[in-house]
């Protein structure tokens, strides 16, 4: 039998013979989805069946909407033609060794097999191949038009800087954590050892994800009494090591603090000043203090993709956000180079002044919502809306912020900086500079007929049309006959 | 941190949003369904409530008006009161974007 479980016929449910199978196909009602999905006072009204009887059945078609089977095992089961009984009944040994997973994972199967005992009739489990429980989420997903998504995608994003992670970056006095809290900045490295003074708090980019606070704490013993109050609350824990053996057994104290502080969160080492001879490996470190560990030099500027992609793994960012990472550190190379004295012609300036007038009004506009917000909580009210209303005027004066940058960088144009084309696919790849600022790569498809290719920086979400004079270019190019 | 915003319309997803790895499908599917079963049982809105598991949040606030069940997983060291204000703001700014869509 091909399908999916919740495309059973009713009659496999436990409890469903012909006679009431019969009366709720007569309904309409033919399919374990449907039945799930059924109203159960007009279905008992119209069929006749006791009502506790419906509410049973319907339940247990609920209950399909829970399961969800490994795809591995479903698909090793159903390869040696495995019925359902035949699967339920199987040893735990023999379904190790033919799926090749660990004994949690099929003791999670097994039990999640059991719960199809009480849903399905004890034939139909005989017959029927573990083929069909390639369940998938009940759920489906239909989604929105990409302009309706682009709107919520900038509120999400607002919503995200309102929820800010925070990592916390510990360890001895003098084995980088500044110097390493310097590179991810791409600001310029100490270049001796200045103590920090309790805790340094940045707020820092990682790929696509802003918000994310740094907090480069102080070493010295003096602030020893401060440690256990800045780890807390940390999403992720960056302990510093210098790779030596003394250095080693200090830190096993930052260690129990962190167990102690901080249990849930997550943890790596940086084993820095690699470069020095003598230095402990990365794994004996790992092996030592129990983390994962990196290798690390951090005064050299050539390793801030890898921190940055460290730091991302620490606090798990998803990879639409990681994947940004080469691109923000060319990014900020290419500004870094250009960063010049900039000619503020009288039509910039006012330029400029008229966005600051704008971000001006908004923050009027906040702060009034502010007063108001307030005022309700004072009398005890809610303020659902005027949040709302908060959420979205920030993220305008975002915007406005973004353009001002964009003026001052770009000269308010956005521009490829680089393409080459893949004739035999008509793929091409650019380098663009968008008006924000930002620079990113884009894969673009050339078909013929094509008039104009449109892009959307993914910062800003600005659409971007490709110049004409480099969009004929491309196109001779793609199409040289 | 926030991690991943969900929107469902009855049990379908209509828009995800995701900032840092969660719970995988497999985890999860049995919690979003049981919340979107409630969402078509329960007669009044949720402004917003807050679960808490092991690692993570799981926050969610509905429109019964729309069809709407918003979900917002974050961290489990992000403040329930600021997770409570951003759900609400959320719910509330895009059901006014969905209303005129």
């Amino acid at each position: 039998m091909n399908g999916k479980l919740p495309d059973l016929d009713v009659k496999a449910i436990q409890g469903i013979d012909e006679v009431y199978g019969k009366k709720l196909n007569e309904l309409g009602i033919s399919t374990i989805k449907d039945l799930a999905a059924c109203d159960i006072q007009e279905v008992a009204k119209k069929t006749k069946i006791p009502l506790h009887k419906i509410i049973e059945f319907r339940k247990k078609a609920r209950l399909v909407r829970e399961l969800i089977f490994f795809e591995s095992f479903i698909k090793k089961l159903a390869e040696k033609n495995y019925t359902i009984q035949q699967a339920i009944e199987i040893d735990i040994e023999d379904l190790k060794k033919l799926t090749g997973e660990s004994e949690k994972r099929c003791l999670d199967f097994l039990q999640q097999l059991a719960i199809i005992t009480l849903i399905l009739d004890a034939n139909v489990c005989n017959s029927t191949s573990t083929a069909i429980l390639q369940t998938q989420p009940y759920v489906s997903e239909i989604p929105l038009p990409e302009e309706t998504c682009i709107a919520i995608d900038e509120i999400a994003d607002q919503v995200f800087l309102e929820l800010p992670a925070k990592i916390a970056i510990i360890g001895a006095s003098g084995v980088g954590k500044s110097t390493i809290t310097a590179l991810v900045q791409n600001e310029k490295v100490p270049e001796k050892h200045i103590p920090t003074i309790t805790c340094d708090v940045d707020e820092i980019v990682i790929g696509g994800a802003q918000n994310i606070y740094l907090h480069d704490t102080g070493g010295q013993e003096q602030f020893g009494f401060l440690w256990g109050r800045w780890v807390k609350g940390a999403d992720g824990i960056v302990l510093v090591v210098d790779s030596t053996k003394e250095n080693l057994k200090e830190s096993k104290f930052f260690i129990e603090l962190i167990q102690k502080e901080t249990p849930k969160a997550s943890v790596v080492i940086i084993a820095n000043k690699q470069d020095l001879p003598g230095a402990l490996s990365p794994e004996e470190i790992e092996k030592e203090l129990g983390y994962k560990t990196y290798p690390m030099v951090a005064i050299d500027r050539n390793r801030r993709e890898e921190l940055l992609t460290i730091f991302a793994n620490l606090i798990k960012l998803s990879p639409r956000l990681t994947n940004l990472i080469p691109t923000q550190v060319k990014q900020d190379t290419v500004i870094k180079e250009q960063e010049r004295e900039i000619e503020i012609t009288p039509e910039l300036e006012k330029q400029i002044d008229d966005v600051q007038k704008e971000i001006d009004a908004i923050d009027k506009q906040i702060a009034e919502i502010k007063e108001k917000i307030k005022a309700q909580q004072e009398l005890g009210e809610p303020f659902y809306k005027l949040n709302a209303d908060l959420l979205v005027a920030k993220l305008k004066k975002r915007k406005a912020q973004q353009r001002i940058r964009a003026l001052l960088m770009a000269g308010g144009e956005s521009k490829v900086l680089a393409y080459d084309v893949h004739q035999e696919m008509r793929n091409v790849t650019y380098v663009i500079r968008c008006e924000c600022g930002h620079i990113y790569k884009t894969l673009a498809k050339i078909k013929r007929g094509l008039k104009k290719l449109e892009l959307i920086c993914p910062l800003c979400q600005t659409k971007f049309e490709v110049p004409k004079n480099t969009w004929k270019e491309l196109y001779l190019a793609a199409f040289p006959d | 941190m926030l991690r991943k915003i969900v929107i469902f319309k009855g049990n379908q997803i209509i828009y995800k949003r995701e900032y840092g790895e969660t719970f995988s499908w497999e985890a999860i599917s049995p919690l979003l369904t049981s919340l979107t079963y409630f969402l078509e049982e329960t007669k009044e809105d949720v402004a917003a409530d807050i679960l808490n598991t092991v690692f993570y949040k799981i926050a969610y606030s509905t429109n019964k008006n729309q069809g709407l069940l918003y979900i917002l997983i974050t961290d489990i060291g992000d403040p329930d009161e600021v997770i409570a204000e951003q759900i609400q703001s959320f719910n509330m700014a895009v059901s006014k974007i969905l209303e005129g869509a």
